[in-house]
């Protein structure tokens, strides 16, 4: 690895002492430590210390450990955002550094019989240090192949039928394609994080009041996005009963563009009733002026809605999304 | 009709890395050489023309259409509510052991690091990037981890054996830093064969 500043594009004028090791030396690793030990013996960063002492290049007992550790604790308090990776590396190495010194201040009070198995040793704490420097290095090309990674986009998302989605008519959802949406995820999760089910807890009613706050700003989600950033089965379940109760209280709406598509949560915003005595919902996505207008949680009645709420028995969640399912010509 | 047209429909028109026993069943009457033939052929041209925003990326289970790298700036901004997160020093470090020595468990891994990685191995299994793949038969049974296909996604890997050997990833780093140019250009058409990624 080569010191060269010019083929740095994070740093190109890095030849001050200050500018961090990890800038001129390691352009692959930014969050590494930008320490420096400056010492008669040796100055550069610490990791490369331990190489030297660890190979004998450089005479431990030359390097006074307690200054570098001061010295750390000043850098430390210099830095603007404690970095907690640095800081922990920092404990492991000058661990070792320890070790390693320790070590040699005790070969001669041990004699014949302890030798072997403390040379024994000694081979097996080089060896994890040699074999940790490897992951070190390998955690460096797994930094810059996922860097490479950032700067590509691929389709994560069902593409849109036609256009735009705005455009695109809409099914409305039935209770079982929610069901059916949950399932996935589901056994999705089964599969995957099976063991990350204990320590939470959660109602209810929290996850209304989180999917309403989610749809407060945009007045739309996708389910599926949603869904997968939960972890576990009792996470997915409760958010399936908290979306049944905001569908059944007409607070949000369901639909997809596509059969088996992503199913998308609406906002409703105004429940309204025409002559026959059909219930007209309107979107927050589609009324540009309701957006973050509206307080949340607020029933947003007309004064049709009263009766509306009477007119449909609350308890049967799916005459509510026949309900819906009644009234496709919302385009405004 | 051109394949390469049917493919760029195809790849257009999905979400998800498609397979060549996909492809080979919604293109009826091609064989897997001359659908490999195609898609090499395909991928090469997306690379030379300049003027094409596209390129045919080869990740774990089959083939995707991705931007060109060096767009990236302008679809950031674009998607700007997309940012991805990176991942830590310490979790590129455990997700690295767990790489080289899979199966591996917990202990293993902290034999090597040095330090507890319990709060990472429960972040890595969040983030889908590691799985327990069973129990060592050994006291206590631990639990094993394995790297995940989405791993393999997460770093443009067709699979684990394209990961330098341990022994050379220092000639393996330095060759990377030389190489300038980035991403999307590491896949080989070549191993179209191996894309399955078998768990």
């Amino acid at each position: 690895m080569s010191d060269n500043p010019a083929s740095s594009p994070l740093n190109p004028s890095a030849d001050s002492t200050e500018s961090p090791r990890s800038k001129t030396e390691e352009s692959v690793s930014p969050t590494r430590s930008s320490f420096q030990v400056n010492q008669d013996v040796y100055q550069g960063p610490l990791d490369k210390l331990l190489d030297m002492a660890r190979d004998y290049k450089i005479d431990i007992f030359q390097v006074s450990l307690s200054v570098i550790a001061d010295e750390f604790l000043a850098h430390v308090r210099s830095m603007e955002r404690h970095n907690l990776d640095e800081i922990g590396d920092f404990l492991v190495i000058a661990g070792y550094l320890m070790v390693l010194k320790s070590r040699q201040m005790l070969p001669s009070a041990t004699e014949a019989e302890e030798e072997a198995p403390e040379i024994d040793e000694e081979q097996l704490l080089l060896q994890r240090l040699k074999d940790y420097e490897r992951f070190r290095e390998a955690a460096d090309l797994l930094r810059k192949a996922e860097a490479d990674r950032r700067l590509l986009y691929w389709r994560d998302t069902p593409p849109p039928s036609v256009g735009q989605r705005d455009a695109v008519e809409f099914y409305e959802v039935n209770v079982f394609d929610l069901a059916n949406a949950f399932k996935r995820v589901l056994a999705e999760i089964g599969e995957d994080r099976p063991n990350l089910i204990q320590g939470e807890e959660y109602t209810i009613d929290e996850k209304m009041a989180e999917i309403q706050l989610l749809l407060h700003d945009n007045g739309e989600m996708c389910l599926t996005l949603y869904l997968a950033s939960m972890h576990s089965r009792v996470e997915i379940i409760v958010t399936f009963l908290a979306l049944l109760e905001l569908i059944r209280l007409l607070k949000v709406s369901a639909r997809q563009s596509i059969m088996l598509g992503d199913i998308w949560i609406y906002r409703v915003d105004v429940i309204k009733r025409d002559a026959e005595g059909e219930v007209e919902l309107t979107f927050a996505s589609e009324e540009s002026g309701f957006i973050g207008e509206q307080p949340l949680g607020e029933e947003n009645t007309t004064p049709a809605s009263n009766e509306n709420q009477e007119h449909t028995p609350s308890q049967q969640p799916h005459e509510n999304l026949e309900l819906n399912a009644n009234e496709p010509g919302i385009d405004s | 009709m051109s394949l390469a047209s049917i493919l760029e429909s195809l790849f257009f028109a999905t979400d998800e890395p498609l397979t060549l026993e996909r492809l080979l069943e919604v293109i009826p009457g091609e064989n897997a050489e001359s659908l490999k033939a195609a898609l090499s052929d395909w991928r090469q041209r997306l690379i030379e023309d300049e003027s094409r925003g596209l390129q045919l990326l080869e990740v774990a289970g089959g083939f995707l259409l991705a931007t060109r790298p060096q767009n990236s700036e302008f679809v950031d901004r674009l998607l700007e509510r997309r940012k991805k997160r990176t991942l830590s020093q310490a979790a590129l470090e455990t997700l690295s052991v767990i790489a080289y020595r899979e199966p591996i468990t917990r202990a293993e891994i902290e034999a090597i690091r040095g330090v507890n990685v319990d709060s990472m191995i429960h972040t890595l299994l969040q983030r889908r990037l590691i799985k327990i793949s069973g129990r060592k038969e050994v006291p206590g049974h631990p639990f094993l981890y394995r790297t995940t296909k989405h791993f393999l996604h997460h770093f443009g890997l067709r699979s684990l054996t394209e990961l330098p050997k341990i022994d050379e990833l220092s000639q393996a780093l330095a060759d990377a830093e030389g190489r300038g140019d980035g991403a999307g250009t590491e896949a080989t058409p070549a191993a179209a064969d191996e894309a399955g990624h078998s768990e």
